[in-house]
């Protein structure tokens, strides 16, 4: 039998967005309860100072270990290791409670927070999949959006003989790794790696694609949740268009091309891109001209398969249900308009990563040219293959990303598709010059170091020093840097400028989350239940996150967390049953539970 | 590059071939169903794609054969990119080039044989090498799905390097916290068996059937399983083969783990015994230096801001000093984690860590530190010197010395920097080639823990499924012998690398195990009867695939 | 070989605020700044000094005086480390640097010292007055006799005893006194300057030539700030401009002009000694007007981190000013009593903000900029000749 050790709790008052309403007084008495808690600190010193005086009261109280309770007590755990060193007590004897940390919406602050110190107390991780009963999970999995993560985890899954229904808002899965044109490190092609996937899901007889889609509503509980999609109207049957392509040649309302980020134009009827799967058309409604005027059809007279198209279809709602769902909605490219200074939108050869990756793919708007732009007979700003190509290029990194006045945080595939993109210019514009100016070259994963290396050696100027502001001089971009490592100011005009735009959460994060009743971050991205052994958890039961949804991430990142993701998919199948939602679970049982656990490991 | 349409035409001509045709996207969804159409229409028995590399499409095109009712392996593909285009500047030469290599294709497949897929029941118990924080997090996702374990680990505690860690970044929680309890449930749990001071023997069998004998203190015992997780982690790297720093030289000269340990005790001093005033905490100490290693180790610099800060809670008063290369705090909540830092009175100091490494001296009696570092500060341009009592050496990630010993017995093969090299990079990340077999955490490539975990629970998703479906595909090209003519020299046993074959002493022939015969083809070559054909890759195919390639003109036409 | 020395940063906390801490470095600063050029870069080197704590390069320095804080580089600081409000506080250390007195620093350190001396010296001028130059017991009984033909109060009459010659002569040589003391202190502080930065820096030896050759920059920047008007936002430098030229007519009128300008009798509208008054008066006004707004407002970045020296420089000069006024205004209205007090204030104000404010504080960047100009010029000058001469001897 073990002995519990006899305990001091110290109460950090550090503030945040939840400190001011808990009620520390009442945390306090309730600790009464616990019999080796002989010491209680609750004084608002934040971070305490003086050791000597804590070692004094450990040795007092005879202390034999501390619980740090509070937001984020780990950053004064060290105070504390040294105040028992000094009361000559085991030092590693500190547990930490951040007993604001994942808090659901809604749940009684103090409440909560008093079954995480139990918890603690008990050396039980605070963890609905070990306190909770599990409900039965029934083996349909629903998985939101058709990125690489979607994808991946749909086939994980599906491989295991499960049923997976995905959802895709978009006519075609594949999301932006589609768009890219090559993938650092190894300069291998996105589609010729994705395309084979996207037609794996396609024929998978496990996999129930559900493109041009979204959902409605879910409702029911962990392991058995009822979900409404909304199949939105694509006006062309799926099982009998060929995908031959006489309706778009016909069709007479061209817009921007979505894929290829505006570079190129579509028509309303169209396929998002020649891989597209399914690989069939569908007609935006907001810009084909009958559903907008009533006046039109010339695809439906032209289209050589009896009633393909159906001009007048109506979206419609179908019903499914899942055990488990599986976030991958992923992100959207930073607005670099956003950030004046670098004239995106004034000047128009200053254009975004995206658009490059466009712009070199040789299925884009330019057949792999790389041209400047220019106007055509209406004054509209076109990449015309044929113009004449940049001599001089400049990436800038971290556009809107480690920066306070946009999002603080770093979107860690920057540095890496830059340093991509200036290889790919350098192969198809051999005598051109490439700047790259960054802050810190981010090249951390296997392979990027030695990548970065060598686009060093082909010749590319490497430039420490985040470019300040771009000016149209004669024609061509100045571009104002300080070369801090060369100590001296650049002013450095090129042809065009590639802006490394950041990750920032997609567009309907906001919807998915209150559906779902998933938290977000500060930044917005959704919050895993543990940053630290859970990322692809959350806090609602059978909901889990894989891909750039939960913060930014490269391919191979996104894939193993969506494969991650799949894992606890095909074990809640198998056995286990699906972890009942925290908020739902009575506090009270977790302490109950955390109790009996911790009398358990005593024995 | 290539001049497609011409050797479309060109192939059109060629003997056998029914119809040739050109198109874009062969490996996308409508390609593939013009190939199945093509198939259906013109009546096709054998089917040659000019395309990329058939690592990445031989499957794709294969299932359209059957899809069309056509067994696969009445297929071959020339590889027109890699061998080609992308390799060559003449378009002329290039198409020509092509055309040899599609006539090679042709002639080679008129010999083809349909061969039949073979499928082999899955054990349901897996093999987890390693029990740090990536081996834990497997074997416990894949026993919580109801499903037995072996968990062999060689030394004698669960744990590694996590469970030697105090604090985790960027949020500083407790590493033991999250520990403890993990391995706790391991070594209650009923599906997992663990095997402390253990190593292997020998590893044996085939995907879904792998048998292993193990050696505990001297004791072997066998173990049969499905699917193998290797975790076996990384090495931190040793920094006293770095003249600049003077590790092992001068006391207070200390390396991450060291720095861990002290502060778990709750006590940071200097071997004088006094608190230190001025600390250094050096980034990249064997990473990115092409004397020592190449690659980033990903974690240290985020690992460096989590020192710096349990120190300034410490030892409020100290000067912080942080040399670094480049601030790689990529992570979530690192970026913010690095500002939060910089107001917590650390200063950070830029070096060039390929060429220009900081010194470590001791100081003059007289000096108010212990130690002077001198480097060149890149950001102001400035020669200076750092007082410093104690400097932290944030140590690398290596491969462990005995990673070549288990990449040999589990048939994973090594990259450069001695990591287990991943089936592919960007999609596959944590399968290898050899199937069965997954690598998870720094065995692959350093990780942070998190990173490690996610990783475990990824092999994880794949060895649950093979076990859920219950059987797996397995290879079919692989050798065969002709008793008739084997003379039973028994050369092909000892080539073997599968270990596949083994000796009928009653016929006095060897025997190919088809389920472990990976079709590699080296007894087919060795055998001096030429006994041993191996499917798919018969003399017959490959002497006409060469003559087809020998008959094209060498000059442009 | 510089020692680093963290503790630095802590000294020049009296000096401003600014959380320079937070810079990772980027450049953007140094780069957004239109005044930035080969030979001068900032803000960001002399953030990378400061964090450092290399204390003699910081006190060489000569950039922050080429900055005219317009607030760019703050506003697009990704780290919001503020780096405009970081060459202000390097200003206010560098006045005290080169202030040998050591009186500056004391003022920056505690603002006791600056508001006392400022009081104490304008008692010594009120109690002066009464004393010497006491009020006509005159003005009360019979006003009329203090008023000219015009209808105006003859300024110089006001006092006892004392013809309004004798009164305008002490009062002028009050001004000559002042006016002296100032100027030895600013010029004993330029040298001051000249010496830390050109003369104890080893690799710069300047010919006697160089000086010369270039001294008109000093004219031309004194006069109006060329590099000012470089900044993105040209009102900027308007505003500045008709502050500084009408301070300067002020200044000229006052000291050297007195006896033409402080006469009995008042001169018409259009007479040029009232257009250039007028044109001063209303110069300052409008700069002060300005700048109360905005750092009330804080709408403008630069003017978030006001530091006490700033508002106690706005409060004299706008009470300066205002008096100024006043006593105009009097005048004309033919109101001796009043005309007189306000008189009083008005030196009592004036004379204590030039002692404190040019030779010890913010004013004294009036000589200060320009001599870094130069300074720069001739260490530029002088670097390049080096590097002539070394490439000659190389070949």
């Amino acid at each position: 039998m073990r002995r519990t050790l006899t305990t001091g709790v110290y109460f950090s008052h550090t503030a945040n967005n939840h400190s001011q309403s808990l009620d520390y007084k009442e945390l306090c008495g309730y600790l009464q309860i616990v019999p080796e808690i002989t010491k209680i600190w609750n004084s608002s010193e934040n971070p305490p100072t003086d050791p000597e005086h804590f070692a004094e009261e450990i040795r007092k109280n005879n202390i034999e270990r501390i619980l740090i309770a509070g937001y984020r007590p780990g950053f004064i755990k060290p105070f504390f290791a040294k105040a028992l060193q000094k009361a000559e007590k085991a030092a590693e004897n500190i547990i930490l409670a951040d007993i604001f940390n994942g808090i659901p919406n809604g749940m009684p602050l103090n409440e909560w927070a008093k079954a995480k110190l139990i918890c603690a107390l008990s050396g039980i991780p605070f963890d609905i999949s070990l306190l909770s009963e599990h409900n039965p999970a029934q083996s349909e999995t629903l998985i939101i959006g058709g990125g690489i993560a979607g994808i991946q985890a749909a086939l994980e899954i599906a491989n295991s003989h499960h049923k997976v229904y995905l959802v895709e808002k978009t006519g075609t899965i594949g999301g932006h790794m589609a768009m890219f044109d090559k993938t650092f490190p190894t300069l291998d092609c996105a589609a010729c790696i994705l395309t084979p996937k996207m037609v794996e899901v396609s024929q998978h007889p496990y996999i129930e694609l559900m493109s041009y889609s979204e959902v409605k509503s879910i409702s029911g509980m962990p392991g058995n949740y009822r979900v409404e999609i909304l199949k939105k109207a694509r006006r062309v049957n799926v099982k009998t268009c060929t995908g031959c392509g006489t309706c778009a040649e016909k069709c007479p309302t061209s817009v921007k091309s979505e894929f290829d980020q505006g570079t190129s134009l579509r028509k309303a009827i169209y396929m998002p891109f020649p891989q597209a799967v399914p690989n069939k058309y569908l007609i935006d409604a907001d810009s084909c001209r009958y559903v907008q005027t009533g006046k039109c059809g010339v695809c439906v007279k032209v289209c050589p398969v009896e009633n393909c198209i159906d001009l007048d279809e109506k979206d419609q709602v179908v019903e499914v249900n899942a055990g488990n769902v599986i976030v991958a909605t992923g992100f959207k490219p930073f607005e670099a308009s956003r950030m004046e200074q670098y004239g995106y939108g004034k000047y128009p050869n200053v254009i975004t990563s995206l658009e490059m990756e466009r712009l070199v793919n040789a299925a884009g708007p330019t057949g792999g040219n790389i041209v400047l732009r220019s106007q055509d007979k209406k004054g509209n700003w076109i990449f015309d293959a044929d113009s004449p190509q940049p001599k001089s290029l400049a990436l800038i990194h971290c556009i809107g990303s480690r920066d306070e006045n946009y999002n603080k945080y770093c979107s860690r595939v920057c540095c890496m598709y830059s340093l991509k993109l200036a290889h790919l210019i350098g192969e198809k514009i051999p005598e051109a010059e490439v700047f790259e100016y960054y802050i810190d070259m981010r090249a951390y994963g296997k392979g990027y170091e030695e990548f970065y290396k060598r686009i060093e050696e082909e010749g590319v100027h490497i430039i420490r020093g985040k470019t300040a502001k771009i000016d149209e001089k004669n024609n061509r971009l100045l571009l104002r840097t300080e070369d801090i490592e060369n100590d001296r100011m650049l002013e450095q005009s090129v042809d065009m400028v590639v802006l490394a735009v950041g990750l920032e959460p997609g567009s309907d994060t906001d919807k998915i989350s209150s559906m779902l009743g998933i938290s977000r971050s500060d930044d917005g991205w959704f919050e895993e239940s543990d940053a630290l052994s859970n990322t692809n958890q959350t806090l609602s039961g059978g909901i889990l996150l894989a891909g750039t949804c939960q913060g930014p991430k490269d391919i191979p990142d996104s894939v193993v967390q969506a494969s991650a993701a799949a894992s606890s998919v095909i074990q809640s199948i198998m056995q286990k049953g699906v972890p009942k939602s925290l908020a739902s679970i009575p506090l009270e049982d977790i302490k109950q539970k955390a109790m009996e656990l911790s009398a358990v490991n005593k024995d | 590059m290539i001049d497609v349409e011409r050797i479309a035409k060109e192939a059109q001509k060629l003997p056998h071939v029914v119809m040739a045709r050109d198109y874009k996207y062969m490996c996308s969804d409508p390609g593939q169903e013009k190939l199945i159409g093509d198939i259906k229409e013109y009546k096709l028995n054998r089917v040659v794609v000019a395309a990329c590399s058939p690592r990445i499409h031989e499957p794709t095109f294969r299932k359209a054969l059957e899809q069309a009712g056509l067994n696969p392996y009445m297929f071959q593909m020339a590889n027109i990119r890699e061998q080609d285009s992308w390799v060559h500047i003449d378009s002329e030469y290039a198409t020509l080039k092509a055309l040899s290599l599609i006539k090679a294709a042709v002639s080679r497949v008129q010999y083809h044989k349909p061969l039949d897929k073979r499928f082999v029941e899955v054990n349901s118990a897996t093999l987890v090498i390693g029990g740090g924080i990536s081996g834990i997090s497997a074997a416990l996702e894949i026993a919580n799905a109801g499903k037995q374990v072996y968990l062999v680990e060689k030394s004698d505690a669960l744990g590694g390097i996590t469970a030697k860690l105090d604090l985790t970044f960027p949020f500083l929680e407790s590493a033991q916290q999250m520990m403890k309890p993990r391995i706790q449930q391991v070594q209650a749990h009923k599906l997992i068996d663990v095997f402390l001071n253990t190593t292997f023997a020998e590893i044996t069998g085939y995907v879904g059937n792998f048998i292993s004998k193990i050696r505990q203190n001297g004791i072997e015992k066998e173990l049969q399983f499905g699917n193998i997780i290797v975790a076996t982690g990384l090495k931190p790297f040793d920094p006293s083969s770095i003249p600049e720093y003077n590790y092992g030289k001068l006391p207070d000269v200390v390396t991450s783990l060291e720095i861990e340990e002290m502060l778990m005790h709750g006590e940071v001093i200097t071997s004088k015994k006094k608190e230190p005033e001025n600390i250094a905490i050096i980034h990249c100490v064997g990473s990115r230096n092409s004397k020592y290693h190449p690659y980033c180790s990903r974690t240290c610099c985020s690992t460096a801001l989590k020192y710096a800060n349990q120190l300034r809670s410490m030892l409020p008063k100290s000067n912080i000093y942080e040399l670094y290369a480049d601030m790689r705090s990529f992570g979530k909540g690192c970026e913010e984690f690095y500002a939060d830092s910089s107001r917590r009175k650390i200063l950070f100091l830029m070096f060039d860590q390929e060429n220009n490494l900081p010194k470590i001296t001791k100081a003059q009696d007289n000096d108010t530190a212990e130690m002077l570092i001198t480097m060149h500060e890149k950001l102001s341009g400035e020669d200076i010197e750092i007082p410093a009592d104690l400097v932290i050496l944030m140590t690398g990630m290596e491969a462990r010395q005995d990673a070549k010993e288990i990449a040999r017995l589990t048939g994973v093969s090594l990259c450069g920097n001695d990591f287990y090299i991943e089936k592919h990079p960007k999609l596959d990340p944590v399968a290898t080639t050899t199937d069965g077999v997954y690598i998870v955490g720094s065995c692959q490539s350093p990780k942070d823990i998190p990173e490690s975990i996610t990783q475990a629970k990824a092999a994880a998703a794949r060895v649950l499924a093979s076990i859920a479906v219950g059987n797996i595909e397995v290879e079919v090209t692989t050798a065969h012998i002709d008793e008739e003519v084997c003379c039973g020299c028994q050369t092909c046993i000892m080539v073997c690398p599968y270990t596949a074959i083994h000796f009928d002493e009653e016929k006095r022939v060897s025997v190919v195990n088809e389920a472990l015969c990976k079709g590699c083809g080296t007894c087919g070559s060795t055998c001096p009867t030429g006994a041993i054909e191996s499917r798919h890759f018969t003399d017959k195919q490959i002497l006409s695939q060469i003559e087809g390639l020998l008959k094209t003109e060498k000059e442009p036409i | 070989m510089n020692r680093i020395d963290p503790d630095f940063k802590e000294k020049l906390k009296p000096f401003g605020v600014g959380n320079w801490a937070e810079c990772f470095h980027c450049g953007n600063c140094t780069a957004t700044c239109p005044l930035t050029d080969e030979s001068h870069l900032f803000p960001r080197k002399g953030i990378r000094w400061l964090q450092m704590g290399l204390k003699k390069k910081i006190s060489r320095n000569l950039d922050p005086w080429m900055c005219y804080y317009c607030g760019d580089c703050s506003e697009t600081c990704p780290r919001d480390a503020n780096p405009g409000e970081l060459m202000m506080t390097l200003r206010r250390y560098l006045i005290s640097v080169y202030d040998w007195t050591g009186i500056s620093r004391l003022f920056y350190k505690n603002k006791i010292w600056e508001l006392g001396f400022i009081v104490i010296f304008a008692l010594l001028i009120v109690s002066a007055f009464f004393i010497f130059l006491p009020p006509d017991p005159a003005i009360i009984s019979n006003p009329g006799a203090f008023i000219n033909a015009q209808g105006g109060v003859m300024i110089n009459s006001l006092s006892t005893g004392l013809g309004n010659e004798q009164f305008l002569r002490i009062i002028e040589t009050g001004d000559l006194i002042m006016a002296i003391t100032v100027g030895l202190l600013l010029i004993s502080n330029i040298f001051n300057m000249w010496y830390k930065v050109i003369l104890s820096d080893p690799d710069t030896r300047v010919p006697l030539f160089t000086y010369v050759k270039e001294f008109w920059r000093l004219i031309i920047h004194f006069a109006v700030q060329p590099k000012l008007s470089k900044c993105d936002d040209k009102k900027y430098w308007l505003g500045h401009f008709l502050l500084m030229s009408g301070y300067t007519i002020m200044f000229i009128l006052i000291v050297g002009l007195l006896p033409k300008f402080q006469v009995e009798n008042i001169y018409p509208w259009y007479h040029w000694q009232r257009i250039l008054g007028y044109y001063a008066t209303f110069g300052i006004l409008l700069f002060l007007v300005n700048v109360f707004i905005r750092r009330i407002r804080k709408n403008d970045i630069k003017l978030q981190f006001s530091h006490g020296s700033d508002w106690l420089f706005i409060i004299l000069l706008f009470l300066t000013t205002v008096t100024g006024i006043l006593i105009h205004i009097l005048r004309l209205n033919g109101n001796p009593l009043a005309t007189y007090y306000i008189y009083v204030a008005h030196l009592a104000i004036l004379v204590p903000m030039i002692m404190v404010e040019v030779p010890f504080s913010k004013w004294s960047h009036l000589a200060y900029r320009p001599f870094a100009i130069y300074f720069s010029a001739l260490k530029k000058a002088t670097a390049e000749k080096a590097m002539k001469t070394s490439l000659a001897t190389a070949i």
